[in-house]
């Protein structure tokens, strides 16, 4: 078990120094210039880091139970224990609303549109069909009152 | 002469399955499925090496209605060819899948399907206007008979409304080819419905951009793309599961096909000034109706609507007009064709043996139908656009062609695959993982896939892993035929913008 971990360890230490050839898909990247004192600070973040923990775990200086008392430190570590947070901000910002739109368009507001055309239809062909009477006196006018807007219409234009 | 030939052997064949009923109920079946193959072994013999150069094989030109110029022109070339091919493949997938399925009336289903087939080659390889919207006719109402007679519970408002949209639109179109083959009677004094002829028209001015719209309105309703989507969810979850094939596997593309080969090349110029609105409503399909499947509990209006989704990189490519592009739109094309059918397949094959397709009361299909599991996960990644199946390739090209065309917009439209894989995995999850619920239907039907279906999958995953893997295959056939059409629009754009 040790030895696939310990390759790894040497793996990633040293994997930089193995040149890839991706430059044909990349292209050649440009130098980057880091001042001396952003340097200075990356590479001591970690060390700083190793150090802090080596007190706190190994040689027990600094005492955890001292450290967590505090609430501030409880709710750092709860913060922090849940990934800075990100899948809180994630819901908020992507799943809630994603799911709001699917629950609130469930049946496809474009649909309505359509739905609403054959309502239209139905309602004219109900109204029309209030004039089927069978009243022979009923159509006579209707017909009377078709030629009269049909002759307006010639006269007029 | 063969495209006649391909033609009249479904529309003879469609004939004699029919009446063979009388026979044997179990006849038409059988003639159905010999007839597609002869088709399908017929069409092999299109490919040739004319089809790399761009040419144009198997032309027939002969008079129909000279007094008004009207031929019976068919002719194919390679996206022709492609589509052909996709046409009798799915065909025979369609009749595998009506096999057991189709029992009442078993000859005038098959009839109508090998009808609709007819008219499918038909709309693909004709290049009279007429005479394709003679076709884009014939296709169209065979259909509606497979959804209003051998359809589930909702049929009659489904199989209208798809008749409705349908016919309104392809009334718009009617109305602009008349319109067209007058402008060109006026420029050139005779009259001709002829597709070379009327792409030398030339049109000026608003009228252009309505002309162009009766086309384009006939094409998006039929693909379909926002707002004319409306028909495809209920058309698809009371079609039969062979009316669904043919739905979403071929005549979905039949509007594709109409964007490439007519809406843009007959009107670039409008078409240009038209475009970046088509790609918006291409962006909009994309999103939208992937939301809308994600919030579906009907298994097949959920794939109806991700089939609306997946037709929105068409549009996109289509409208980006370049090379990638387009062949990122016939890929699409091709793809969706074979998931989408395959989807629809497996959605039928489920409500055949559990008589629902509401997804609240699956779950845990996995342990008791572990074939048609894994075949359910592959097509669904597939139609997600996972790398190596012909989906991607598809997609990929259409959004590479489009970054070239509108970037916003792409940006925009790429989000569709994440939203893809959101639908996708939700179904996984839903109807085969979790808690086995057998209280809300008899699951003592709830077999796993027969060898016989397997075979059909089988086919279409070999079909889907090669487009993935080698596409170039088809992108050769489709290649000559692209650029033709984007240098000869480019020709006349310039050509007008010197005047």
């Amino acid at each position: 078990m040790n030895g696939p971990l310990i390759l790894l360890i040497i793996l990633s230490l040293m994997g930089g120094f193995i040149a890839v050839p991706l430059d044909p898909v990349f292209g050649q990247s440009e130098e980057h210039h880091v001042s001396g004192l952003l340097h200075t600070f990356m590479v001591a973040t970690p060390l700083i880091g190793i150090a802090i923990s080596f007190l706190i775990f190994y040689t027990k200086t600094i005492p955890v139970e001292k450290l967590m008392g505090s609430s501030f430190a409880q709710t750092l570590h709860k913060f922090w224990n849940s990934g800075w947070g990100f899948d809180w901000l994630y819901d908020r910002l992507i799943v809630f609303p994603f799911l709001w739109l699917a629950r609130i368009n469930r049946a496809d507001v474009i649909d309505g549109f359509y739905a609403l055309v054959v309502e239209i239809s139905r309602a004219a062909n109900g109204m029309i069909i209030k004039t089927q009477t069978g009243y022979l006196r009923w159509y006579a006018l209707s017909v009377a009152a078709g030629l009269m807007v049909l002759i307006t219409l010639g006269v007029l234009l | 002469m063969i495209l006649v030939w391909l033609i009249s052997i479904l529309f003879i064949g469609g004939i004699i399955a029919w009446l063979s009923e009388r026979v044997n109920p179990y006849y038409p079946r059988l003639i159905a499925l010999i007839t597609v193959l002869l088709d399908l072994v017929l069409m092999l013999s299109l490919l040739g090496a004319e089809l790399a150069t761009g040419g144009w094989v198997a032309g027939i030109d002969a008079a129909w209605i000279p007094r008004f110029g009207i031929s019976f022109y068919l002719a194919a070339d390679g996206l022709s060819v492609l589509l052909l091919l996709l046409t009798a493949f799915l065909g025979v997938i369609a009749i595998g899948s009506a096999w057991d399925e189709i029992k009442d009336r078993a000859g005038f289903f098959y009839f109508n399907l090998l009808w609709t087939l007819a008219g499918v080659l038909g709309v693909f390889t004709a290049l009279d206007l007429f005479l394709f919207f003679f076709f884009w006719e014939v296709m169209l109402i065979p259909m509606y008979f497979i959804i209003a007679i051998w359809g589930h519970e909702n049929k009659n408002y489904a199989a209208m409304k798809f008749f409705i949209f349908t016919q309104v639109t392809g009334m718009l179109m009617l109305v602009s080819i008349l319109v067209l083959a007058y402008f060109h009677y006026i420029q050139s004094g005779f009259v001709s419905f002829n597709y070379h002829d009327l792409l030398t028209v030339e049109t000026y001015g608003p009228l252009e951009m309505w002309i162009m719209l009766g086309f384009f309105i006939a094409f998006t309703t039929k693909l379909p793309s926002v707002p004319f989507h409306s028909w495809l969810p209920d058309a698809h979850s009371q079609a039969p599961t062979a009316g669904s094939v043919i739905l979403a596997g071929i005549l979905l593309k039949t509007g594709a096909y109409g964007l490439i080969r007519f809406a843009v090349p007959l009107f670039p110029e409008a078409s240009m000034t038209f475009a970046p609105f088509a790609m918006t409503l291409a962006a909009i399909s994309i999103l939208y109706c992937a939301k809308v499947a994600f919030a579906q509990v009907d298994i097949k209006r959920l794939i109806a609507y991700t089939s609306v989704s997946h037709m929105g990189f068409v549009t996109l490519g289509v409208y980006a007009w370049n090379e990638q592009a387009l062949q990122g739109a016939v890929m699409t094309m091709l793809a969706h064709g074979l998931s989408a059918a395959a989807l629809f397949m497996l959605a039928g094959g489920l409500q055949h043996r559990i008589h629902t397709r509401n997804m609240l009361d699956m779950g845990g299909f996995w342990a008791k139908v572990p074939r048609m599991a894994v075949v359910v996960l592959f097509f669904s990644i597939a139609a997600l656009g996972m790398p190596g199946l012909g989906n991607f390739i598809g997609e990929f090209l259409a959004l590479l062609g489009a970054f070239q065309a509108n970037v916003p917009l792409t940006v925009i439209s790429a989000f569709g695959l994440i939203f893809a894989s959101v639908y996708s995995l939700w179904v996984i999850q839903k109807v085969f993982h979790g808690e086995f619920v057998n209280s809300e239907f008899d699951d003592s039907h709830l077999t796993d896939l027969t060898h016989r279906e397997m075979v059909y999958y089988a086919a279409m995953m070999i079909g889907l892993i090669w487009m993935g893997m080698y596409p170039q295959s088809f992108l050769t056939l489709s290649q000559p035929v692209l650029i033709d059409l984007i240098s000869s629009a480019e020709g006349i754009v310039t050509s007008v913008v010197r005047n």
